[in-house]
């Protein structure tokens, strides 16, 4: 967290609140959303300026993880609770892990209570105004928030008209429902659909309008969405004996449709959702074989293959004719996935390797560490300056008193102006010494940086994201990223954009601002490397 | 009036010189590249054919109607510190060159602002549209805002929470006209009283 400034001017509220109102944002503009919160709290004027204050987020969940896209680079917010107790009081601690901010409020009665209620004035103040990319679990209240999300994750509501007003009132394009919303009773062969609910949900116009939805349903309920075009769709479905009929003549016809130009495909992905996937289950492998032959039945007689004969034949490449748009078949780990690529490149380039990438992104991590530490060491060098050795000294020397010598105070003198003569010599050599090494450092960053954007270059960003769906040490399909993807955080972001650890996503908007600027970024905007 | 953090710069001799009045009718002078960072002279001289130095060395002075003497003495200094800085990107600010000396002079500069100099000094910069002094502004009421309770908010605004919880909620949730309309029947109703009651006295 920045530190206070020194300034000793305050304005009063009567001042602060006759301002002109984009002052007033201007200002309200450099708090933190926890700041925020706090100062709503603080006055009902003040709640009500967070209210309409514009806000931008990435994702706000629940609301105790907030990610922000600021400063060029993706800003992590997270609240934990603390209780507790003393004789008058509960209170309870929120900690801001961004700044270690420990902020405690006094309240009486439940704890749980206390916390709902507050988070849902949380939620509220951050959510107004607010453009976000992405919230979990939105409520019912939430359509009155006046906020702009363009996904709608974790959905739990069962009430299809409210879905409905919540997709036109909140703009959204992306939605996500829980398993919980279609599924209803268990039985002996395992759940039951609500077949009237999921046929408004699949029937609703707003729906259909939508660019990306995830769905539970049986699989002998797959046919319903040969009407339903939407170019993103990740549809899980229970294992169930019969499963790879049902997914093998929808997907035929989805392909069908894609080839006739009846259709526009971005990414369709079919998952049975395992607890593991680690090879011991035999009932899981059974069914994994099954999925693993589909990819290849279905790219049978079909125009466009990989150069590289080859290539694993749980994936296959196909075009179509009209256009020579490419499709990837994808199967393994209980998934089937199809995904629009660049048939000219990924025909040569194969299954692609991320290695490559991520080695290259290693060295620029690597490097941009060390010139940090280059710096902080030179930083707290030159402010230290001689002085700190000469403390040493002294405490040498009054060990000489403690054990009865005393050097007389003639040499004594002498001594002390040759030893700070050297002192400073040697501390003017250890500066110069970094100085060089810093150097050499950014021109290894350079290089690192060079190498990076020469191996990108020429390739899309969306043919390098479709190259992580092959793992090259399990050769096999990327389970880490089908399950990203499964969870609902990537789905609509995929393969749109790389997916990667928060400390990669942040090296990837540094060399993403590197380019854009043309020299060595400010290092301190990328905290996350 | 104090000239302000030591070395801070002024407008040279050799300096083309901008002529502004303050609203009491004074007269100052600030260098071309000084001027360049109000948004407001700029727009001016555009208007006013102030195209080149020797119709610059020309000009009427500027009304600025709006600006305080006082202000506008602290605005020139705050323009003539930063003439050399590159031009101030609003939505990428990140991008702005901060060097350390010229954060630790604004640093100073804002704390020798008392609460109505730094009113009349955002109002200033307002009118004038300098950026770079309109956001310095902003970022040092925000720290009074930033990593503090609730209640050292309320100490350093010097707010009193004169409400229960249950009274500010109920304020809250209150429809205004409601209450604007029971507090005029409240008023009716002591007007009637107090009139009645010489009545039923005499």
């Amino acid at each position: 967290m920045d530190q206070p400034s020194t300034s000793d001017s305050n304005l009063s509220t009567d001042e602060f609140l006759s301002l002109p109102w984009h002052i007033k944002r201007e200002i309200l503009s450099n708090l933190s959303p926890w700041d925020l919160i706090r100062f709503a709290d603080s006055h009902p004027q003040f709640e009500r300026l967070v209210l309409n204050q514009p806000k931008k987020f990435h994702l706000l969940n629940q609301p105790s993880n907030l990610e922000i896209d600021q400063k060029g680079s993706r800003q992590y917010y997270s609240m934990d609770f603390y209780e507790f107790k003393n004789e008058h009081h509960q209170k309870h601690t929120i900690k801001e892990s961004e700044n270690e901010f420990h902020y405690v409020e006094f309240y009486k009665g439940d704890y749980e209570e206390a916390v709902k209620k507050w988070r849902t004035k949380a939620y509220k103040l951050l959510l107004s105004n607010c453009s976000l990319q992405q919230v979990s679990s939105p409520t019912e209240e939430m359509i009155n928030w006046s906020f702009e999300v363009k996904e709608l994750h974790e959905v739990t509501i069962k009430d299809v008209s409210i879905i409905e007003k919540m997709i036109e009132k909140l703009n959204s394009s992306s939605l996500e429902l829980e398993e919980t919303v279609t599924r209803c009773e268990q039985i002996e062969d395992g759940w039951v659909i609500d077949v009237d609910l999921f046929t408004q949900i699949i029937t609703s116009p707003k729906i259909r309008s939508l660019e990306c939805f995830s769905i539970w349903c049986p699989p002998m309920c797959l046919h319903n969405f040969i009407e339903l075009k939407i170019p993103k769709m990740m549809i899980r479905f229970p294992e169930r004996d019969d499963f790879s009929g049902f997914c093998l003549s929808f997907m035929e016809q989805v392909i069908k449709q894609w080839e006739n130009d009846e259709r526009e495909i971005d990414m369709i992905v079919l998952r049975v959702p395992f607890e593991s996937d680690d090879g011991e289950d035999e009932n899981e492998n059974i069914r994994n074989f099954e999925i693993n032959e589909m990819a290849h039945q279905l790219a049978f007689g079909r125009l466009g293959t990989f150069e590289d004969r080859t290539i694993d034949r749980r994936f296959k490449l196909i075009q179509r004719a009209s256009d020579g748009e490419g499709l990837l078949i994808v199967t393994g780990a209980l998934t089937m996935a199809l995904i629009r690529c660049d048939y000219k490149i990924r025909r040569k380039r194969g299954l692609g390797s991320m290695k490559a990438d991520e080695e290259f992104m290693e060295r620029v991590i690597l490097h941009f560490r060390n010139l940090k530490t280059l710096r902080k060491n030179m930083d707290e060098s030159r402010k230290r300056g001689p002085e700190l050795e000469s403390a040493i000294e002294d405490v040498d020397q009054s060990m000489f008193t403690m054990f009865g010598i005393e050097p007389t105070e003639v040499i004594e003198e002498i001594d002390e102006i040759d030893e700070e003569k050297e002192r400073e010599e040697k501390w003017k050599q250890d500066i110069e010494r970094m100085e060089i090494s810093y150097k050499n450092q950014e021109l290894n960053l350079l290089q690192a940086l060079k190498n990076i954007i020469d191996y990108r270059k020429g390739i899309p960003r969306r043919e390098l994201a479709i190259d992580q769906l092959w793992d090259e040490k399990a050769t096999k399909i990327n389970l880490n990223l089908i399950h990203e993807i499964n969870t609902g955080f990537y789905l609509n972001s995929y393969p749109s954009i790389l997916v990667h650890s928060r400390s990669e996503t942040c090296t990837d908007e540094f060399v993403a601002e590197y380019i854009r600027i043309g020299k060595i970024p400010n290092l301190d905007d990328f905290k996350w490397i | 009036m104090a000239d302000g953090p030591s070395g801070a710069k002024k407008c040279r001799d050799d300096d083309v010189l901008f002529r502004v009045k303050s609203k009491e009718d004074r007269e100052y002078t600030l260098s071309k590249k000084a001027a360049q960072l109000s948004g407001t002279i700029h727009h001016y001289s555009e208007n006013y054919g102030l195209d080149n130095d020797e119709a610059i060395m020309k000009m009427e002075p500027m009304s600025l109607l709006e600006v305080s003497s006082e202000s506008l003495h602290h605005i020139i200094r705050w323009c003539e510190q930063h003439r050399n800085c590159p031009i101030w990107e609003e939505e990428k600010w990140w991008q702005n060159e901060r060097d350390a000396e010229l954060t630790k002079w604004e640093d100073e500069f804002m704390a020798e602002m008392t609460s109505e100099t730094l009113y009349n000094l955002f109002l200033a910069a307002n009118f004038l549209d300098i950026k770079c002094l309109l956001d310095k502004c902003a970022q040092s009421v925000a720290d009074m805002i930033k990593g503090k309770s609730v209640d050292e908010i309320r100490e350093i605004w010097m707010l009193e929470n004169d409400f229960t919880p249950e009274e500010e909620e109920k304020i809250k949730n209150e429809n205004p006209w409601e209450a604007i309309l029971r507090y005029q029947e409240q008023l009716e109703k002591e007007k009637e009283e107090q009139a009645s009651q010489p009545a039923a006295s005499s």
